[in-house]
């Protein structure tokens, strides 16, 4: 009975922001035209598809570089942990938009880039890079001291301590939250199209401006990111959950 | 084995230990007493090499505790922690074949029946598979013994090993303990349980405020010569 008074409240939660969605995607406008839209399947299958691109190569190269951050963090020497904190305060500190327009305009130039794709994937790395190192920070917060007393007694070496200590138990903490950057980063794709990367964000601007149909673009634009960005907030809550129940 | 201290200091936001100074041979089971903070477990670290001293100099068995040697020096030695400090990812027997299959290099085959071995040797061996929190604390406890021992080591150190225990349990570990006696290993532990120290030990340190105050035979545990072991062994007996 409990059960089923839990589902039923949450199919009532449910209905209730479904509706609220189905009423503003219906009544927005007078006469909404999505057919326009969704006419262009291939463009917007080809749009999803580099926004998960995209945002996958970001998140595996923000793993990647968030982890040389944290130990960027956690150095012995002075000097680069100062540095690695200055440089975190800079990146948090900066909008994603700014970072899209650096990546592109400033460094991309500077460095002779000009393949947008590649500096748009560099902004998101870059933005992202911060937090996905405080999770790591995080998720080590998770070994205790004895442990690293135990790793000094025996010798082992700084490797051995990632691959056989730190790393396995840093998996659980460290999955919802990497979970939730990818969602992030999903999300954050669409300041590229300030620098014509072909996303979900572009493609739909580009659409919509032809049809002189921008409320409906915005509307399917909405829809397309929650229909990626709901399954991985409910797959990071159903990890944590297993996790937690040490499954 | 044979132990020199020369006027060794420690400090942490005090001083923990005070010049101490001292010259023992032929012990095969050194046990350290004293009150809580009076600077054994201190004593006990800095005996294994897991901390240094900021004055003074250690010998154990010849070898002086300084730099490079220390390395070499704990690959000889087993270490028991107040807890198990098992790592918890793993099986109580993964525990011990990580140390002997990739830290000391011994083949995975050889390093899972050393490691059932010792198990069964600390009455574990129905609980190997499990994780560190899946059994009890005694059974954590004799499990880090295990650990401590399954690479071999001639010198075996005890940090309470039991203080973490209820009565029960402290009884189990220390039935284990004690069966190790005659293993040809040599000890140096720190305790407060007064009835083991006696059966255990062949030498005692009894400390205060970082001090040796008294050390002799485990007889004199019996005949104490200072106020204060003869105040410990009364309120020990309690």
């Amino acid at each position: 009975m409990r059960a089923k008074t839990k589902w039923l409240q949450n199919f009532a939660a449910f209905a209730i922001f479904a509706a609220v969605i189905v009423y503003v995607l219906l009544c927005t406008t007078d006469n909404p035209r999505y057919h326009l839209i969704l006419d262009e399947k291939t463009m917007l299958l080809e749009a999803l598809w580099t926004t998960l691109y995209i945002s996958m190569i970001s998140l595996v190269l923000c793993m990647v570089s968030g982890f040389l951050f944290y130990l960027m963090l956690k150095s012995r020497v002075q000097f680069i942990r100062a540095a690695a904190v200055i440089f975190r305060e800079i990146i948090m500190g900066t909008p994603m938009l700014v970072m899209v327009f650096l990546m592109v305009y400033v460094f991309g130039n500077m460095l002779g880039i000009s393949n947008k794709l590649v500096l748009g994937i560099a902004a998101m790395t870059f933005y992202t890079m911060p937090y996905v190192a405080n999770s790591y920070e995080s998720a080590a917060a998770v070994i205790d001291q004895d442990q690293y007393v135990v790793m000094n007694l025996y010798h082992f070496t700084g490797v051995q301590r990632y691959l056989y200590i730190i790393f396995p138990q840093m998996v659980k903490p460290m999955l919802p939250a990497l979970i939730n950057h990818l969602s992030g980063i999903i999300k954050g794709t669409a300041l590229l199209k300030i620098v014509s990367v072909p996303e979900i964000s572009y493609v739909l601007t580009v659409i919509s401006s032809k049809n002189w149909a921008s409320v409906e673009g915005y509307l399917v634009m909405w829809m397309m990111y929650l229909m990626i960005t709901i399954p991985l907030s409910v797959l990071a809550q159903y990890i944590g959950r297993r996790l937690e129940n040490g499954n | 084995m044979e132990i020199k201290l020369e006027h060794v200091s420690k400090y942490y936001d005090r001083k923990i230990l005070d010049e101490l100074s001292l010259e023992l041979k032929d012990i095969h089971a050194l046990g350290i007493i004293g009150e809580s903070g009076c600077g054994k477990s201190t004593l006990l670290r800095l005996l294994a090499g897991m901390e240094k001293p900021e004055k003074g100099k250690i010998w154990i068995n010849g070898t002086l505790l300084h730099g490079k040697s220390i390395k070499e020096y704990q690959k000889e030695i087993g270490y028991v922690f107040q807890k198990h400090n098992l790592f918890p990812h793993l099986s109580v027997k993964e525990n011990i074949v990580l140390i002997l299959n990739k830290i000391k290099k011994m083949s995975r085959a050889d390093a899972e029946k050393r490691a059932e071995d010792m198990l069964k040797k600390v009455r574990m061996e129905a609980e190997m598979d499990k994780k560190p929190d899946a059994v009890s604390g005694g059974q954590a406890q004799r499990a880090s013994i295990a650990r401590a021992l399954a690479t071999d080591p001639q010198l075996v150190f005890l940090d309470e090993p039991t203080a973490a225990l209820d009565p029960i349990l402290t009884a189990e570990v220390l039935r284990v303990i004690q069966e190790l006696k005659d293993s040809g290993k040599e000890f140096i532990f720190v305790t407060h349980e007064l009835k083991f120290l006696k059966n255990f030990a062949d030498y005692i340190l009894f400390m205060d405020k970082g001090k040796i105050v008294e050390k002799g035979s485990v007889d004199c545990l019996n005949d104490p010569q200072t106020e204060l072991l003869k105040k410990f062994v009364e309120g020990e007996k309690l």
